[in-house]
Parts: C-alpha cells; structure tokens; sequence
C-alpha cells in the first residue's frame, strides 16, 4: 500500500511540474494547463531515449529536478509545513530550514518518479479563487486503479506555483505538519535540522 | 511453669502473627494513614487523542492514578493526573498518550524515569509524547475529541468546504490538539462540495493557513473535525473560510483498492 501511494505521489509530483519550451511565453496558462505542462515535459525527460540507462542517471534526474523546482514554490511550503513554530524563527533559521525540506522532499517523491511506467494522467477539473486554485487529476495505474491527485496552487507574480498536494485526501503539508510539530514541541530547532540531515544523509547514500 | 511457658509462646506468636496480618492488610489495601492519598501533577501534549477526564494512568502497565482535567493551552492541551501518593515519578519521567487497540480506552503510560529528582505535588512531566495520529491513511480513524464541545458561551462562525465529510453531522466537534474548541453548526451541499459552518469557541485563533481535517473517532464512531494551527500572521475573523482542507477517507475502499488488488472504481475525489 505504502509504495503505491508513493508511486502515486511521485507521478503526482510528475504531474506537477512543467514549464517547457512552449511554456516559455506560456506563463499566460491557467493552474490546469500549468500542471499539464509540467507533467508533459518530465514524461518527455523519463521517455528521452537518449537519456535512458544508469548511465544517464545524473543528467536525467536534474533535468527532472529543474523542471520541479520551476514549479514549486518552496518557501511557501516550508512555511505551511513548520505551522506555528515558523512565526519563532529567525530569518535565519527559515534559511537553514527552506533548503533542507525541500531536498527532503524532492529526495522523497522525485527518486520514485523514475518507477514511471506508461501511467495514464487525466485532468478532471480545476477551481480558481483568487490568487489561489485547485487542480484535480487521476492516475490510473497499468492496474487500473484510479489515484486522486489534488494540487494546490498559488500566483506568484503571475505565475501559478504549487504550494501543496493531496493523494487519496491526504495532504502532504498537513503531514509534516504533524511530524515537525511533534519533533518541535518536544526538542528545539536545532534537533529538528540535525534530524533532517541525518534522513539527508541516509538517503543520499542509500541513492 | 513449664506449661506457662508454652502458652505465653503461643500467645507472643499470635500477637505477631495479628500485627502482621494487619500490617499487610494496609499495605495491600493501600490504607494511607496520614495525608492524602494522590497528589497533582500535570504535562502538555501537543494532541490527546481521546483521552477523557477520567481516563487511567498507568506506570508498566499498573494503574497509578487518572486524568483529573484536560484544558487547551495556547494551542497544546494541558492534562492535569492525580497519582497515587507513595509512586515516585521523577523529572526525566516520559507521559505518552496511548491507546488500546483502534477503538481501546485511551490512557496516559508513564515511564517513570531513572535519573534526576524526584516531582513534587504541582510539578510538570515535561516529556511527553502526543496520541499517535496514526498517520496518513488511517489517520482518519484515530481516536477523536470525546468531551462534549462547548455549547454554552461566546463563539463566532467559521466555514470550510470539503470534497466530502464522510459521517460529519451537525453537532460534531472541532477540536485543535484533540481539544474540543466547537462545533459543526450546519452543513450544505454547494456546487457538489460540503459547504460546512463550524462554531468555534471566542478567543480561539485560527490561522489563515491552518488545516482543517475530517476524521473519524474510530470505526463505527462519528466523525469530528480536527485543525491544525498555521504559519500565517494572518488570523480569520468571524465568517472567513478555512481555505485549506482535507475531506474524509473511506478507509473500507482504500483498503480494498490496495490491499484485494481490486479496483473500487473509486470516485476521482
């Protein structure tokens, strides 16, 4: 269960992510068309002969890594995720803080976008209010199993960026949420950065 | 004189023999003689689960005393123990809120701790481990808030819509940290979304970025809901809408889907 979920997250991640050639101008799109895109462009990366093989690896996954990072907007998602522990920060510490958590989640849903498979994305609606929008996508697994995949987007000077995600209702923010708030109401700042860099670590290596 | 001898032997044994049977008698029964028979202590967990007043405390798996009172503080709930005088709970004691089973009593567990001094009357436990959420997919099957929400006092009105409440109903609690901060005042169906009004205690702030959460107390239980406080400065005020939500998990088609290899057809939402 566990590793289908992730495999979900992964494509949903996938989904997300695009800015491509076309896109370049595109920056017109909509939240809809914005994740289209962004799902386009990394199939195009993962279906690349020329990038295909272990030997490739490295070029492949920062092509990928380039593409998400276009896309996401990280301090608004290492904000939402520290909750109210983020107001007791220094600017400092949501320095530190920013850089970490994103890699930690790149590292925890990029690695396993590369199990991509064929999976087919539909793109069932999206809902605009504001400065904000909600993208609502289904990948069906070569299993037929249909996967609900909710985006969170925000404008960012005219660009919409993705600040949250949902796989079958959970949320990935919410679920940090949950785990920072538990490491910080029990140790301090400090604990919470050497424990993110030991998981850093660890999953470097086991890379 | 030596018949005198026997039975002041045999009467000097059975004195002995009473003391110590009384002795053992309060000894086991517990009888304090002198003082009371618990003392106060308290700890903060970040989430109580369904931890109740009354709820046992137990030191390795014995009950030592109960929770005398659960009060939100700031945004952690504050539980007030009662334990038994003659147990000594020191300062690198640890209080987890645990629970047996999915739909078990929840109660406190206690590792009493090696080092250090020993807690007075009043003193805090200050490691505490929260309720476990257990987290993601069946996260919305922990144990909820079982106090009764507020009913009585001031409130003001906040809304959230949801792509789907499960068995919400209106009445339901809205509880932060487990802690029951309101209720659900009224639910709608708009634009095929749950449009739901919930009443929420004066005083307790919410944050534009907060979480709003539908989650069950247990399998055959109601559901509740539960929010998890934001980053934002930015505090909602009277009618606003908790952008920000997370609707119920149909567990049973989860299950179904991942665990049977059988596709439930399941809804794209």
């Amino acid at each position: 269960m566990r590793r289908l979920t992730h495999r979900a997250a992964c494509l949903a991640l996938l989904a997300v992510l695009l800015p491509p050639a076309a896109a370049a101008a595109g920056e017109t799109d909509g939240p809809q068309a914005t994740i289209e895109r962004t799902t386009e462009r990394i199939i195009a990366v993962l279906e690349d002969p020329a990038l295909q093989g272990e030997a490739h690896e490295a070029e492949r996954r920062a092509k990928i890594i380039d593409i998400v990072n276009g896309r996401f907007q990280w301090p608004e998602m290492a904000r939402r995720s520290l909750g109210r522990h983020w107001r007791g920060l220094s600017e400092a510490q949501r320095q530190q803080f920013i850089p970490l958590f994103s890699e930690l989640i790149r590292r925890t849903y990029l690695a396993r976008v590369e199990g991509y498979e064929g999976e087919e994305v539909r793109y069932v609606r999206e809902r605009v209010d504001g400065r904000y929008a909600r993208v609502h996508i289904a990948i069906v697994t070569t299993k037929r199993k249909t996967i609900p995949v909710v985006y969170s987007l925000k404008r960012f000077d005219g660009r919409w960026l993705v600040y949250d995600f949902q796989i079958e209702g959970v949320r990935i923010v919410n679920n940090y949420r949950r785990q920072f708030d538990n490491i910080l109401a029990r140790g301090s700042f400090e604990e919470l950065i050497d424990k993110l860099e030991a998981k850093l670590k660890k999953m470097r290596e086991d890379d | 004189m030596r018949k005198w001898n026997r039975e002041l032997i045999v009467g000097v044994f059975v004195i002995l023999a009473m003391v110590c049977f009384v002795y053992l008698t309060v000894r086991i029964g517990r009888l304090e003689l002198m003082g009371g028979a618990e003392y106060g202590l308290e700890a903060q967990f970040t989430g109580v689960g369904g931890l109740a007043e009354g709820s046992p405390a137990y030191i390795a798996g014995v009950r030592v005393g109960e929770v005398t009172a659960i009060k939100l503080d700031g945004q952690r709930a504050t539980v007030a123990l009662e334990i038994d005088r003659g147990i000594e709970v020191r300062d690198d004691a640890v209080a987890s809120i645990k629970t047996r089973g999915l739909l078990g009593e929840t109660f406190v567990a206690i590792s009493p701790g090696t080092s250090g001094t020993i807690l007075q009357s009043g003193e805090r436990i200050r490691r505490t481990e929260p309720a476990v959420d257990i987290q993601s997919l069946l996260a919305s099957y922990a144990p909820g808030p079982r106090a009764a929400t507020p009913g009585a006092g001031e409130e003001y009105e906040l809304r959230a819509v949801f792509t789907n409440v499960g068995g919400l109903t209106e009445g339901a609690p809205v509880a932060i940290a487990g802690v029951p901060v309101g209720r659900v005042k009224q639910i709608a169906l708009r634009d095929y979304q749950a449009d739901v009004v919930l009443g929420i205690a004066a005083g307790t702030e919410v944050q534009e970025d907060a979480i709003a959460s539908i989650k069950s107390r247990g399998l055959l239980g109601g559901g509740f809901v539960a929010i998890s406080p934001g980053a934002s400065e930015v505090v909602l005020s009277p009618g606003d809408r908790i952008r920000e939500t997370e609707p119920a998990i149909d567990l049973a088609s989860l299950i179904a889907k991942y665990a049977f290899q059988t596709d439930s057809g399941g809804g794209l939402d």
